[in-house]
């Protein structure tokens, strides 16, 4: 075959392929998109080498459960690579520190650069009924967690760690732009499909609501070239961390293409006492701010070029590789043990 | 007068259905007999309506089992007494399973569609005077396209293999459009091994259908 007949070979399965929202493994059946459960409570934050862990446990009821939301980011490049999310009931009975875990949900974000596009399965999620047995111990204003290896470390306050970021320096600005994308990249990892060729299931635009406040909106236009957009909407995954606005990726069949789109965020720094310090704003820009030649680069579906071009409205900027590893990093920024 | 315009504008639409099919009526003009004066040992064309259920089950790599339960509707066509056969169903799928839960489609999906192709090679023979059979085997694929209504996710199968499918027509002695009417039944089954669109997931998978024709062109 002729690189001309093979080229439209490939074409042709590509377009089956997208007509029918297809490719990567089976669809469950009858699959409702977004069950995320609200978690109104404490937001607590962790890093154990690349891997950054976030821990939302709610207002525990009368009979002593609340629902919480675990996620695990690595976050060996600034983009990101896998992500996995447990949703459930925390439930700690007594004071003997132990803390029942019941997970209902799993989400799982695959780091699949190496897989072609077509073949990538994306974000999906699995029911669960298992349990973790966590034992948790008070620390000021840290929660050390032992007893699972997914899940143990020292948890610092998620309110209290963003008083540790500055408004002034490039640097700054780069980590106000790391903590800011934790929030962002924890709700892609609940975006069935997202990261894979699933995400034509968007044409028809669906909203998947932030595990603390606020929605995203998911949609995706053209065929054989592909506007995604993800628009939110006072989202908050991290309680304290809010991002606003759109994010779109134009991208061909074959997931080459590039970014645009300006967020906004809001981190909400915690004074010791409680109370809310003023907050650090700012903006995102992923289409270069005004230089395309800037603009975040996709290759097979993947950031392979550009920057994050990060400012904070009254301070510092920054231009971010979504390439090379965080820096600094996000335990640098929060100073996070 | 029996071979008027009528008889040969639906014969070349049935032929159009087909592909490539010689309607009988040609035959039968071209020979100087009546479409349904005996053409030699089954010879010709047959074409057919069908309706029936129709039901496709598969395994995915990861251990799930899927099973669709579909109303179908389709045409079912071949050449010769040795020759090519189609079988092209539309379906519309009414019961979804996974895993041993039960859906109702209409419940969890905008829009039901799907299809059945079988394409193959028949024989055919007689049982008794009045009544032909016909089988052979074929390529099999069938389509599952289910786009979920607003907050449900998609769902899509491609299963493709191999599989075989028969034919039973009883000729009543009635005419239509100039031609020899049948009823019979069909039933296929296909082994399904591959789906181009799952590629990584589907192990392997089973289809079965079944129904009641009505046709024209039976010769015996």
């Amino acid at each position: 075959m002729t690189p001309a007949g093979r080229f439209r070979s490939r074409s042709a399965v590509a377009l089956l392929a997208l007509a029918l929202g297809a490719c990567g493994p089976y669809a469950e059946v009858a699959q409702k998109l977004d069950v995320t459960a609200r978690v109104a409570g404490d937001t607590w934050i962790a890093a154990v080498g690349p891997e950054v862990r976030v821990l939302l446990v709610g207002t525990p009821s009368s009979d002593g459960s609340a629902p919480f939301a675990f996620t695990s980011m690595q976050m060996p490049i600034s983009s990101g690579t896998s992500a996995m999310t447990l949703q459930g009931t925390w439930t700690e009975v007594g004071t003997d520190g132990i803390a029942t875990l019941r997970v209902e949900r799993q989400y799982t974000l695959p780091d699949e650069r190496s897989t072609s596009l077509l073949s990538r399965r994306g974000a999906w999620r699995t029911d669960e009924r298992r349990t973790i047995q966590l034992r948790v111990t008070p620390d000021g204003d840290r929660l050390v967690l032992a007893g699972d290896v997914a899940l143990s470390g020292t948890y610092a306050a998620f309110g209290g760690a963003l008083a540790r970021l500055g408004t002034g320096t490039a640097r700054d600005a780069a980590c106000a732009f790391q903590i800011a994308n934790l929030g962002i990249r924890s709700s892609e990892v609940r975006i069935i499909g997202f990261g894979g060729p699933g995400m034509t299931q968007y044409q028809r635009a669906e909203t998947y609501v932030g595990t603390v406040a606020g929605s995203l909106r998911v949609s995706q236009s053209g065929f054989t070239h592909n506007t995604t957009t993800i628009r939110y909407s006072a989202f908050e995954d991290l309680g304290g961390a809010r991002v606003d606005g759109p994010q779109v990726t134009d991208a061909n069949s074959g997931g080459d293409g590039h970014m645009s789109g300006v967020l906004t965020f809001a981190l909400q720094p915690l004074s010791p006492d409680g109370s809310a310090a003023t907050p650090i704003t700012g903006t995102i820009d992923y289409g270069g701010a005004g230089n395309p030649a800037d603009a975040i680069q996709i290759s097979n579906g993947t950031a392979s070029g550009g920057v994050y071009v990060v400012s904070i409205q009254g301070g510092g900027t920054a231009r971010v590789s979504p390439e090379t590893p965080p820096s600094p990093s996000v335990a640098e920024c929060l100073g996070l043990p | 007068m029996r071979r008027g315009g009528a008889s040969g504008t639906l014969a070349l639409a049935l032929a159009g259905a087909l592909g490539a099919a010689a309607p009988a009526v040609a035959e039968a003009a071209a020979a100087g007999r009546d479409a349904d004066e005996p053409l030699g040992e089954h010879d010709g064309s047959r074409h057919a309506l069908a309706v029936g259920p129709h039901a496709t089950t598969f395994f995915s790599e990861e251990g799930s089992q899927y099973t669709f339960l579909s109303g179908s509707v389709g045409y079912l066509g071949s050449l010769g007494a040795r020759g090519p056969f189609v079988h092209v169903f539309a379906l519309l799928p009414l019961q979804a399973r996974q895993d041993g839960r039960v859906y109702a489609t209409g419940d969890y999906y905008r829009r039901r569609s799907g299809g059945d192709l079988l394409l193959g090679w028949q024989w055919r023979w007689s049982v008794r005077p009045d009544l032909e059979a016909e089988a052979g085997p074929g390529l099999h694929g069938t389509l599952v396209y289910l786009p979920g209504k607003p907050g449900y996710r998609d769902f899509s199968a491609l299963p493709l293999g191999v599989g075989g499918g028969a034919v039973l027509r009883w000729r009543r002695g009635d005419h239509g459009f100039s031609q020899p009417i049948t009823i019979g039944a069909y039933c296929a089954a296909a082994y399904d091994l591959y789906d181009p669109l799952r590629a990584d997931d589907l192990a392997h998978g089973f289809t079965f259908s079944t129904g009641f024709v009505l046709g024209l062109g039976v010769s015996r």
